[in-house]
């Protein structure tokens, strides 16, 4: 398990990093509702950020937050996958 | 000493951090980095914003259709796509650089990197941060809101206090006599000419380095990214009022990483004011000098009889302190290597590149070294 635990982390971030970006353009178009799960997200978003009082901006705002959250998740998985090779490895010589 | 004391704190921490970032993406190895890579950000958000930009101050007073200053931010941060965003990045930027700076130098000053052949870099370190105080005081001038307006009038009021000289500066911060168009278009010249008189600058802090390390890998910069539209999202940027000549703001919103200034020079007389300004800053660029450890630095001796001249310390060194210079008469080889001791901060580097044991420390010699190596790793 322990060893497939470094694979399901940076498959699970590329996940989060994908629905993200998915989610600006949602942000940009402004926040068009096919899912009624996408109209409670715009309704959490519309309390928990302060920007809403101007429709116009907010939906900028909304972008760059998840714009953040993008980046933020393909930080995380491209550290967790290069994590293995960047730990300083103590070589001891050997005397022949 | 104090300074080891504190030097083995940073370690500790770096250590710490290590653990969960590994050296790699560990931020302390990239101290000098993150100031450079939010001035790349700064300079970016702030072309676009100059795109927009109008540098005038007329007032609802002079005309039914009101272009201004003031007005030409509003219409970018509330008309411009992303105008409000771009505008937040390139202020939470310039507070991030400003966090970054001072951590970095507080980095370089724990782990006692300032000293003799690095005075150079202190110098211009501290040079560098006061200009980027200043820019970021001109940037909250452009606004023109009733906060640009007091800041203006407290800065020519300071300015004015000096002596001698204090008219002419004060003649030539406002760009004449009193607040006008020139004035506005002055400060744009400074906010944006300084900027770029900074390059300059950084340079300077840059060439007695061997190898600088002025860019963070892509990980790191994707969090930095994310950071600052965090920010953006959670505190979006307004302005205050438009500003208006005829009337005398007394308070206003106080961002500390920029504006601590101004809270001193409503806090005490201009006098007292410019002396701390003035003094603070010297003890800052004279800190090389004010501390110095008793005890001298070990430079590292070249084994003449060893040196086959193949440069290889030369090449490593990372403080530009060895040179290759004709072997003497007589020689097998063609060039020996020399210590410039004003350059070599006994880091060792030298010793681990050569491959003849031709360069040692004189109180760290090979042999003891290897013996500690080995007694550790069988422990």
């Amino acid at each position: 398990m322990s060893k497939f635990l470094p694979i399901i982390l940076v498959a699970f971030f590329s996940l989060v990093c994908l629905s993200m970006a998915l989610l600006m353009p949602w942000a940009e178009l402004g926040f068009p509702e096919p899912l009624p799960q996408l109209t409670k997200l715009r309704q959490a978003l519309a309390v928990q950020l302060p920007g809403a009082s101007d429709p116009q901006v907010f939906v900028y705002y909304v972008y760059s937050f998840f714009l953040g959250l993008a980046l933020l998740s393909a930080a995380v998985g491209l550290w967790l996958e290069g994590r293995e090779e960047s730990e300083e490895k103590t070589i001891l010589p050997v005397k022949k | 000493m104090y300074t080891d004391i504190l030097t083995r704190i940073e370690l500790k921490l770096e250590e710490l951090v290590n653990a969960v970032t590994t050296s790699k993406y560990n931020p302390f190895y990239y101290h000098g980095a993150l100031p450079q890579f939010y001035l790349w950000v700064l300079f970016l958000s702030g072309l676009l914003l100059f795109a927009y930009y109008i540098p005038v101050i007329d007032s609802a007073y002079d005309s039914s259709r009101i272009i201004n200053a003031w007005t030409s931010v509003e219409y970018i941060t509330k008309t411009i796509p992303f105008g409000a965003v771009i505008r937040a990045i390139h202020r939470y930027a310039g507070d991030a650089m400003v966090i970054a700076i001072v951590l970095h130098a507080l980095r370089v000053w724990f782990t006692d990197r300032y000293r003799q052949y690095r005075w150079v870099q202190w110098i211009s370190g501290v040079v560098l941060l006061v200009a980027v105080l200043f820019i970021g005081q001109t940037g909250y001038y452009l606004v023109w809101d009733d906060r640009s307006l007091l800041l203006t009038r407290m800065t020519a009021s300071s300015f004015e206090a000096l002596p001698l000289v204090g008219q002419a500066l004060k003649t030539w911060f406002l760009n004449g006599a009193d607040i006008t168009n020139f004035t506005m278009v002055n400060f744009l010249f400074i906010h944006i000419g300084l900027s770029f008189a900074l390059l300059f600058g950084l340079w300077i802090h840059y060439v007695r380095m061997q190898r600088p390390v002025i860019t963070p890998p892509p990980v790191m910069n994707y969090i930095l990214v994310a950071i600052l539209l965090f920010f953006v999202a959670l505190f979006p940027i307004t302005s205050g009022p438009m500003a208006n000549l005829t009337q005398q703001p007394t308070s206003f919103d106080v961002d500390w990483f920029f504006l601590w200034p101004y809270v001193l020079m409503a806090g005490m007389p201009l006098s007292v004011y410019w002396l701390t300004m003035i003094t603070g800053t010297v003890f800052f660029a004279a800190l090389p000098w004010v501390f110095v450890k008793n005890e001298p630095i070990e430079t590292a001796e070249v084994v003449i009889d060893k040196c086959t001249g193949c440069n290889l310390c030369s090449v490593d060194c990372p403080w530009a302190a060895i040179e290759m210079v004709p072997a003497p008469a007589g020689s097998r080889f063609k060039l020996l290597a020399t210590v410039k001791p004003y350059r070599c901060t006994g880091c060792g580097v030298c010793v681990g590149a050569c491959a003849f044991d031709a360069i040692d420390l004189p109180d760290l010699p090979d042999a003891n070294v290897m013996a500690q190596i080995k007694a550790l790793a069988s422990a």
